[in-house]
């Protein structure tokens, strides 16, 4: 059977993406369920290969076709637009995309247009896409992490973020503003891999659907 | 040293072919023009700048003028770099030639300017070398292009590649059948161009259709199969759509038995979902993918009635390669032509270069390619500069003879004085 390449990404949707990958009969125990430090792990009987890699890689290797399929959020779908097909939401990791300020500030002045305001994200494309929707002007600052601290040191008056419960906002002390999108983990395929591997990704989106669904 | 910036880079988008890049891009080319030419179809060359509203003819073909480079002549008129072949191509066949007899088959080899988004690989210059069929409508005129697109693929050495084949009519037909709005139908589109089957089920549920209606269109737009099962799943479709589902189906099949008589049904398949983004086509579309290359390097399909905005109204098909991703796919099959080499180089000492040069013409006479020294370089220093080439000296002088095949003819044949072989 032809070798079918997945990559996945490391960190916290992991451990529940192995799962999935489990039940659906496409990993074996090759692929632990605590993260190992091999980046690249093979099945064998399943004939089946998985690298495991940065989130906002996992578009990068399926775009190139260095995976066949990947498994990554919707937000960093969103974030880099590759050119991949997207196949199915697989529903976990849920979040939204939120805009948040210090709870004291007053949102309403802070969206009036009158001054630039800076806005630290990890996702400059998407916060400038919804800023310019509502008209506004901002200045993005674009941060790799702990975005929730720009305000209180003076870096930023508001952030976009991804939150899943909203604890994280309430500890630092931030009060959502907006709701901006949601997201969650998906199924995307390299736009050859589908064609040229149909007979292999035709009958396994269909075992994960039929997981999903029941 | 004040130098500006850009006088040493280039705009963003574009780039430099340098000779090995430039040698593959000929050869790759020349092979599928000697393809096209055994064919039937004839080259034609067009202006890179022609009006914009010749380039935007076509019911809104490549609907976003934000891709144009648009600039100004003289007469303030608003010009474009072509964004396509077809256009242009159609144009020429719908004034200029239009007494010829028909059909048309004409072929071009050329770039064609649309603006991307700057993210690594994406280019703005696209090489393109392709065909259009004008003038002939039927599954025999869609059966040969798609042949030769199959040919064209195998001529340049790619192996593996699957070329997926729809119909305008098809996709048509299951909106017109599961009866969604306008917008609607706009928004789940531009889901099928980007295959993006998330949103487009999305879409589909909050369309509110009724379950078979929505049931209908997103296993249209996931169908993967054989043509049988495409007619037990939508041959019943389409009394309502006034049978389009059903015609295009029936084109497909006649289609697919003609490309199994050709031998090349194993390099096609059906994908009954594909939409292309390009608006003008009416009939059979499809796009070719390879191995590892993650945007299709072929596509094409029919387009009835583009040339009927340049008054012609014929028929026609065709396709366009995408050279720059046929090139990196060729690459990772190892496949690609190696440039061709320099054969040798004559050593040439100033005071004489007419024996040199005779030396050289003598040596091109008999098939090789051969340089002259111009830079009057001796011993190891010429050898070097031919190592670094791939080639071999041709020295006048008298020095170490040498056994290097035709070389050493050469040198027999020219009393050269020796020969130096370099491997």
């Amino acid at each position: 059977m032809e070798l079918l390449t997945i990559a996945v990404p490391k960190g916290r949707p992991y451990g529940e993406t192995v799962q999935l990958l489990r039940s659906a009969g496409i990993a074996g125990p090759e692929l632990t369920a605590e993260e190992s430090r091999a980046l690249m792990i093979t099945c064998p009987a399943l004939s089946t290969r998985f690298i495991i890699a940065r989130d906002s890689d996992v578009p990068t290797y399926v775009e190139h076709g260095a995976a066949d399929l990947g498994i990554v959020g919707k937000n960093v779908l969103m974030e880099s637009e590759p050119k991949v097909y997207e196949l199915l939401d697989l529903g976990y990791s849920a979040c939204r995309f939120i805009l948040a300020a210090p709870a004291a500030a007053d949102p309403v002045r802070l969206l009036d247009g009158s001054a630039a305001r800076r806005v630290a994200t990890k996702y400059p494309r998407m916060t400038e896409a919804y800023f310019s929707s509502r008209g506004l002007q901002v200045e993005t600052i674009f941060l790799h992490g702990s975005i929730e601290v720009a305000p209180k040191v003076g870096l930023a008056d508001m952030i976009v973020d991804i939150t899943e419960t909203g604890r994280t906002l309430k500890e630092n002390n931030l009060a959502i503003i907006d709701n901006l999108w949601t997201s969650s983990m998906r199924l995307i395929a390299n736009r050859a891999s589908y064609r040229l591997k149909a007979e292999r990704i035709g009958p396994l989106v269909q075992r994960l659907r039929e997981l999903m669904a029941g | 040293m004040n130098v500006p910036n850009s006088r040493n880079q280039i705009p963003e988008g574009v780039r430099d072919q340098l000779p090995r890049e430039a040698a593959q891009m000929r050869r790759l080319a020349d092979r599928l023009g000697e393809v096209f030419g055994t064919w039937g179809y004839r080259e034609v060359v067009t202006p890179g700048l022609e009006y914009l509203e010749t380039v935007t003819a076509g019911a809104g073909s490549l609907g976003r003028r934000e891709d144009l480079y648009q600039l100004f002549d003289r007469k303030g008129r608003t010009l474009a770099l072509r964004p396509d072949m077809t256009t242009p191509i159609a144009r020429v066949a719908a004034t200029k030639m239009a007494g010829e007899p028909l059909p048309l088959r004409l072929s071009y080899f050329a770039p064609v300017y649309r603006y991307r988004a700057q993210k690594a690989g994406s280019v703005s210059e696209i090489w393109q070398a392709g065909i259009e069929l004008i003038g002939a409508a039927g599954a025999a005129a869609d059966g040969e292009v798609v042949a030769l697109a199959c040919g064209a693929l195998a001529a340049s050495g790619l192996e593996g590649f699957k070329l997926g084949l729809g119909h305008v009519d098809f996709v048509e037909g299951i909106f017109a059948e599961a009866g969604v709005d306008r917008a609607t139908e706009e928004a789940l589109k531009e889901a099928l161009v980007a295959r993006d089957l998330v949103a487009f089920e999305k879409g589909v549920r909050e369309a509110g259709l009724p379950g078979e209606k929505a049931e209908l269109l997103t296993a249209m737009a996931s169908f993967q199969g054989s043509y049988e099962q495409a007619v037990a799943r939508f041959g019943g479709v389409g009394e309502s759509g006034a049978g389009r589902v059903v015609r295009a189906l029936r084109e497909l099949g006649t289609m697919l038995q003609l490309l199994a008589e050709l031998g090349v049904a194993g390099q096609v398949s059906l994908d009954l979902g594909l939409t292309r983004s390009l608006g003008y086509y009416t009939g059979v579309v499809f796009e070719g993918y390879a191995p590892g290359v993650g945007s299709p390097v072929l596509g094409g399909g029919r387009y009835d009635n583009l040339l009927a905005d340049f008054g012609g109204r014929l028929p026609a098909t065709g396709f366009a390669l995408e050279l720059d991703r046929l090139l990196v796919a060729l690459e990772r099959q190892g496949r690609l032509p190696g440039a061709p080499g320099l054969d040798a180089v004559v050593e040439c000492p100033p005071d004489r270069v007419g024996e040199a040069m005779a030396a050289a013409r003598e040596l091109r006479g008999r098939g090789l390619t051969v340089e002259v020294d111009l830079l009057g370089r001796t011993g190891a220093e010429l050898v070097k500069y031919a190592r670094a080439r791939g080639a071999r000296v041709v020295s006048l002088t008298e020095g170490t003879g040498g056994e290097a095949g035709e070389v050493l003819e050469a040198r027999r044949r020219l009393r050269v004085a020796a020969v130096t072989p370099i491997h």
